[in-house]
This record gives structure tokens, C-alpha cells and sequence, in this order.
């Protein structure tokens, strides 16, 4: 039977592949430049020891405060296997910065519903920001193994008075 | 073959061909030890936790030993063993030192003895990514050093092998086996090397105490400069047989001989120089570094896709060569009764969803939904668990015969054995895509977890009796096996050689800049230093951590 | 390789439609795959 034209169909077929990674690209940018989503970046460098034994501020007052101009910092110390403060409270609507940190191992951060998630890693400074509109109880659930008692490893942020 | 070769050189094949057939043994028992843990898993999901009954401490070493013994051991001795052979059988020679293969063998079995052992001592719970500062005992990170020095022995073998055909043969191309066999290696030897710089340079020396303090995030970002081409280092043992062999087997034809050829310097260029998407979600790593490394990361998607249509091509080609008619009528004329044809096809169905999740976790931002969420192993259980790993048994359907001269036993039950491993993955990963998309991290016991949503606990259901299903598919496999082995009954002629593509344009018409490997090395040197070096310059070194034993 | 029943080869072989046809469907995919968890992640932020 004759050869198959695969040669035109491949190359089309190539040409779209390129075109839709480029459009899913443009995508990605627009997340990060229009609707303001940020991957975590380089903060500060701590010393865990130090961080355990209250040698480093913030993370030797962890808990929520509300800022000047409305939002809210939350700082919380992560550790196996708790996170401290275990709950946190804001009104509906709080933007919040959450900077946290661990005293121990690697741990994880993620509060599904506002798309927060991040890797808490001892000697590492983690900043992420959500808005909480909607009143309820998030979890904030560890999502990276560290040790025996990871599989009950959660916070709560408790927005609008819920819970 | 073996009888156009001097007597000497005939005795040495064998010797070599044993060697190897041994060290895929070993992969067998590291698939058999992971599907055992699989179903622990898989039951654990259904809230069955049978971890006490069958002696392990924890979920957490349990699924340790599943990581390690398919992600190291099965993968990495399949790699030795089959890439082994094909560069043997393509440049019609043993390999040049057959200590090398011996050797290798050694090794990776120390590995194994090593690594495994200090799990299954409770020593090294701290699963396939062993990230500091969870400490493990110096014989599990010994362990893992071994298992890839195991690799570099056979990469090693490989080139001095090339090196003799090359003077033997003066400006003739690297038959296109040989070359994508080399290819695989060259690529995993510039992979490895971040692994190798962490394992030897900071955590033995650290869990000897011979440092004192570790930096986390630099050991991760080493893991992860490794971590990411390792992916290919499993795939492209696959994508040999599907490009090499699976044309054949259908009786169809490859369209280019140059095309492979570019598929394989493509992912020698782009595997490595993208470990930063592993990270995404990471402190310390600058978010701009990360978007550079988002870029190259949908550049490595390319030659998977150049993969997909030339292979699809393939099998139309052959469908329609034998008698199949209209727009999808060659399908049905596929050896669809052949079990290796059978569980590679299926291999490459699950890898197309695979695939598309991989290209999700890969879109920066898009990230942040799905990261260390279940949705995670939902994609690599169709990647690596399906198109590696079901391909490897589909290829062990061929290659156990041609290794041990014995006809395949069973070959309905193995076809059973594809079907069900690919009916079982889907169950498996839809399950766990859609309660990972419902935010339930990676890494859990369900069945001791305090957090678990009641809208997760379907998806959960669904995921137990998938994994059920291929962990019972994977006994089919070795009952072919066994039976194989026990019998009696002669491999037949066809089934003593391997089954190798015909290209419809073929290595006369590919540009020789295509057989340039040593060229090709070096770009990819480069781009690994453009992709790699701010990493390090900008990192701020920070060795301020004590080790844990948190199990 | 030669043809050898050219007098039913129908223009239909020598263009890889099913081919042309599992691609396309396969990149449609991909792309509701990836929209979906796009809009997934603008939802939630």
C-alpha cells in the first residue's frame, strides 16, 4: 500500500502543540501579572534552633495581627506535629499574609479552598497571601510526611466568627 | 547471531547475557516487594490497615520500600539489563569489559540489600525522597549510592563499547538501537549527578556525623536537579521498545530514522535543566528562577508529543499493511493477542492522560492546586507506574524468552494481565486525582487521619479497589512468569531475537550532525549550567540543621 | 515497497487519518484538561 503522508500531518500537528504551550504560557503570565497569583519566593534564611527556642522574631510571637492598612499577618511555627498557632481567626473578606517557618523538618502548608500551598522548610522563610471571603473553617493541612504523627498534622483558619 | 561470532567472543556474549538476565531478576523482586506494599496501601485507603498484621511499623515504611524498590530498584536494573542487551544486539558485539556487567550486578544487589534493609529495620523511613533533615541511617543513603553507581557502570560499558564498533566501522552512523540505548544513559549520567553530589558530599558525611549542620533546601534542590530527569531515565527504556520494537511487532513501519534520533537528543538536552517545577511551591528558590525553568519544562513536553503521532503512525501503518480499512479500521487488525503488543499499547493510553496531568503540575501557578495533593500519585501511578512499568512487563512477555530460550507460558493470562493493570490505573488515578483536586495531600494514611473531608471518601473507595486490581494484575504477571520459567516447552525462532523497526526513511538520509553525540553532551552541559548555575549562586547557604529520626 | 492492489487503494491510505483524528482528539484533552484546573486555581485565589 502506498507510504503514509506522515510527514505533512506531523509537522501541523507540531505547529498546534507549539501554539497551545504558548497560549497556556500566556495563560500562566496572566495568572501572575492580572489576576496577582505568586509562586513563593526567596525571603530570609533563619537558624531552626534558634527559631525552637524563641531567638527570632517574628516566630517568637506567633498568631494573627491585623495590619495598618486592614490585612492581616499571621505568623505560625510549624513543627512535628502541630502548628502554632493552631487556629487562626479573621473576619470574612481578611486578606491575609501568612509567614511561617518550621523548627524541625520539612513540612507542608495548604489550605485548598484559597489555593494556598507551600513547603514549609527549616532554615526557610515562607510567605503566602489568601483572601477569605467566604466565612467558614479551612483546614490548613500538612502536606508533606514528617514522621510518625503527620497523618494528624492540621490547623484551622476560622473566618467570619465560623466554627 | 551468536553463531557468526569467534568461540571467544560467542562464550563472552553468554557470560554477559546471563549477567544481565540476573539483574532483571533483581528488578523482579524489587516489582514484586513494591506491589505488595501497593496493596497496603491501596486497602489503607478503604481504611483496612493490615500494617500491624504483616509486621511493618509504620504506613510511612511501608510506602518507603514501595518508592525505593520500584523507583530505584526495578527501574534502574531494568534500564541495565534491557539497555544492555539492545546495545549488544545493535552493534552485533558483546559488550568490551564484561567485569562491567558483573559488576553492576554486584552492586545494585548490595544496594538493595543496604537500602532495603535499613528500611525494613525501621532505620530509613523516610521515603523515596529521603529529604533531610529527616535523617536515615548512613547504610540506606550507602544504598542508594551503590544503586546508581550500578547505572554509571553500564553507561561506561556502553560508550567503551561504541568506542570499539566506531574504529571498527569508520564513518558509519550508530545503528539507531545503539544510539537511543547510548542516548538513555548519557542523559541519566548528567542526571545523576545531583543526587550523587548530595548523597556523597552531604548527607553520608552528615549521618556520620562527620558535619554537624545540613542545608535542607540545597540537598532538596540537589534531589530535585536529579529527581526530575530520573522520569526520563525510567521512560526511555520504554519509549526504546515503543519506537524500536512495537513498529515491528504490529508489522508496521517508523516514518524517520532522524526523527528518533532528534526525539532522543532532545530529552539528552531538556531533561535535566528543568528540576526547579519539583519546587514551585518552595521557600529560598526565586520565583523568577522558577518561571525560566517553567519554560524550559514545556519544552521537554515536545518530544513526547513528537512520540505520540509517529507512534500512532506506526501502528496505522501497520494496521492498514495488514488489511484494516477506513478511518479506524486498522485498529481491530492490531496483535491485540499478543500480550507484549497488548500491555505496551495500553501503556501508551494511560501515558496520554499521565502526560496531560504532567503538563498541569508543570504550568507554574497552575501548581499550587494541585502540589503534594493526591493528584499527584493519580499522575505518576499513569506515568511511571503504567507506561514504564506496564511496558517493562509487556517487554519482559519477549524478553524473558529470548533471555532464557523458553516459550512464553500463559499468554492469554498475560494479555488478562494488561488489561487489568490498565483498568485498575484508571480507578487508581481517577480516584486520586479528584480527591487531590479536592485538596487531600500525597503521603497520607487515610486510615489514621484526622482531617479527611466526607467528600473525599469516595474517591478514596475508588482509588483502594484500583489499586486492588493492579496489585492482583501484577500477580498475574509473575504467575506468566514463573510459568515461563518452569517450562518446558523451547522458545521459537522468532522469539530468540529481538523484534527490531524497520524505518521508512532510513540512517542513510539522516544528517550526520544527528549521530553527534558527543556534541550533544556538551550542549546539554550547557544548558544544565544556564538552568542551574544562578540556582547556586543565588542560593543562600544556610547549614543550620540537626537531624531527625522522627520514626 | 512495492503496491500491490493499487486497483482498490482508496486516497483514504495514503493520508494517516485515524491518526490525524486519535491527535486531535487527544490535544482537545489536554486542553480541557489543563482549562479546567486552570480555572480551578482562579477560583480559589
Amino acid at each position: 500500500m502506498a507510504t503514509l503522508q506522515i510527514e505533512k500531518w506531523e509537522r501541523w500537528f507540531l505547529y498546534a502543540t507549539v501554539v497551545v504551550l504558548v497560549a497556556f504560557f500566556i495563560a500562566i503570565i496572566a495568572s501572575i501579572g492580572e489576576a496577582g497569583i505568586h509562586l513563593p519566593t526567596d525571603e530570609a534564611q533563619v537558624d531552626p534552633a534558634a527559631v525552637a527556642s524563641g531567638d527570632v522574631p517574628p516566630f517568637d510571637n506567633p498568631g494573627v495581627y491585623e495590619q495598618p492598612d486592614g490585612s492581616y499577618q499571621a505568623v505560625v511555627v510549624a513543627k512535628a506535629w502541630s502548628f502554632s498557632p493552631a487556629e487562626i481567626e479573621v473576619p470574612a473578606g481578611a486578606d491575609v499574609e501568612f509567614v511561617v517557618t518550621s523548627t524541625d523538618v520539612i513540612h507542608g502548608f495548604l489550605i485548598a479552598d484559597v489555593a494556598v500551598n507551600g513547603m514549609i522548610i527549616p532554615g526557610q522563610v515562607l510567605k503566602v497571601n489568601a483572601t477569605f471571603d467566604e466565612a467558614g473553617v479551612y483546614d490548613i493541612i500538612c502536606h508533606e510526611y514528617c514522621g510518625l504523627a503527620h497523618n494528624q498534622m492540621f490547623g484551622q483558619v476560622k473566618v467570619g466568627g465560623a466554627g | 547471531m551468536t553463531a557468526t561470532l569467534p568461540a571467544e567472543t560467542a562464550t563472552k556474549e553468554v557470560v554477559q547475557r546471563k549477567w544481565l538476565k540476573w539483574q532483571l531478576y533483581l528488578g523482579f523482586v524489587g516489582l514484586l516487594i513494591g506491589l505488595l506494599m501497593g496493596a497496603l496501601q491501596a486497602l489503607d485507603r478503604a481504611e483496612i490497615n493490615l500494617y500491624d498484621e504483616v509486621g511493618l511499623q509504620t504506613y510511612f515504611q511501608g510506602l518507603t520500600l514501595h518508592g525505593i524498590s520500584l523507583a530505584f530498584v526495578l527501574t534502574f536494573t531494568f534500564a541495565n539489563s534491557f539497555l544492555s542487551l539492545t546495545t549488544m544486539r545493535s552493534l552485533e558485539r558483546p559488550l568490551r569489559y564484561t567485569w562491567m556487567v558483573q559488576a553492576s550486578l554486584v552492586l545494585a544487589f548490595l544496594g538493595v540489600v543496604l537500602a532495603a534493609g535499613a528500611v525494613l529495620l525501621n532505620k530509613a523511613s523516610v521515603l523515596y525522597t529521603f529529604y533531610a533533615p529527616l535523617e536515615a541511617s548512613v547504610a540506606f543513603y550507602l544504598g542508594a549510592a551503590l544503586l546508581v553507581v550500578s547505572t554509571w557502570l553500564i553507561s561506561a560499558n556502553q560508550l567503551f563499547t561504541l568506542h570499539a564498533w566506531r574504529k571498527d566501522n569508520p564513518g558509519k552512523k550508530t545503528p539507531l538501537l545503539a544510539f537511543v540505548s547510548v542516548m538513555t544513559f548519557l542523559m541519566w549520567d548528567l542526571a545523576s549527578l545531583g543526587v550523587a553530589v548530595s548523597v556523597l558530599g552531604f548527607l553520608i558525611p552528615w549521618s556520620l556525623g562527620l558535619t554537624t549542620g545540613n542545608d535542607p533546601l540545597l540537598t532538596r534542590t540537589l534531589f530535585w536537579f536529579t529527581g526530575h530527569p530520573i522520569v526520563y531515565f525510567w521512560l526511555l527504556p520504554a519509549y526504546v521498545s515503543w519506537y524500536m520494537m512495537i513498529p515491528k511487532q504490529v508489522n508496521g513501519r517508523l516514518y524517520s530514522d532522524g526523527l528518533v534520533r532528534g526525539v532522543f537528543i532532545l530529552f539528552l538536552l531538556l531533561s535535566t535543566p528543568v528540576g526547579l517545577h519539583h519546587q514551585f511551591t518552595d521557600p529560598g528558590v526565586d520565583e523568577g528562577l522558577k518561571m525560566v525553568h517553567a519554560v524550559l519544562t514545556f519544552g521537554v513536553f515536545f518530544p513526547s508529543m513528537v512520540t505520540a503521532f509517529t507512534l500512532v503512525a506506526a501502528m496505522e501503518d501497520g494496521g492498514r499493511r495488514n488489511g484494516g480499512k477506513g478511518l479506524l479500521g486498522w485498529i481491530p487488525k492490531l496483535p491485540w493477542g499478543n500480550p507484549s503488543f497488548a500491555a505496551q499499547v495500553l501503556a501508551m493510553m494511560a501515558f496520554a492522560l499521565g502526560g496531560a496531568s504532567g503538563l498541569i503540575n508543570a504550568s507554574a501557578t497552575v501548581n499550587l492546586v494541585v502540589h503534594n495533593t493526591s493528584f499527584i500519585p493519580g499522575h505518576f501511578h499513569m506515568t511511571v507506574g503504567t507506561a514504564v512499568a506496564l511496558s517493562i512487563m509487556g517487554i519482559c512477555y519477549w524478553l524473558v524468552p529470548y533471555l532464557t530460550g523458553k516459550a512464553l507460558r500463559f499468554r492469554g493470562l498475560a494479555v488478562a494481565q494488561a488489561w487489568t493493570w490498565f483498568i485498575g490505573v484508571l480507578l487508581f488515578s481517577r480516584g486520586q486525582m479528584a480527591s487531590g483536586l479536592e485538596g487531600q495531600p500525597r503521603r497520607l494514611q487515610v486510615s489514621e487521619a484526622t482531617f479527611i473531608q466526607e467528600g473525599w471518601e469516595f474517591h478514596n473507595v475508588t482509588t483502594a479497589i484500583g489499586g486492588s486490581i493492579m496489585f492482583i494484575s501484577g500477580l498475574l504477571f509473575f504467575i506468566v512468569m514463573i510459568g515461563t520459567w518452569l517450562s518446558k516447552k523451547p522458545a521459537t525462532p522468532a522469539e530468540l531475537d529481538m523484534p527490531i523497526s524497520e524505518t521508512i526513511h532510513g540512517g542513510s538520509e539522516t544528517p550526520s550532525i544527528l549521530d553527534r553525540i558527543g556534541l550533544w553532551f556538551i550542549v546539554a552541559v550547557v544548558l544544565v549550567v544556564i538552568a542551574y548555575v544562578p540556582v547556586f549562586l543565588t542560593h543562600s547557604y544556610n547549614f543550620t540543621s540537626q537531624g531527625f529520626t522522627l520514626f | 515497497m512495492a503496491d500491490e492492489h493499487s486497483a482498490d487503494q482508496d486516497a483514504d491510505e495514503e493520508h494517516p487519518w485515524g491518526t490525524v483524528l486519535i491527535m486531535v482528539l487527544f490535544v482537545l484533552m489536554i486542553i480541557g484538561m489543563w482549562v479546567w484546573t486552570y480555572a480551578t486555581l482562579l477560583d480559589r485565589s
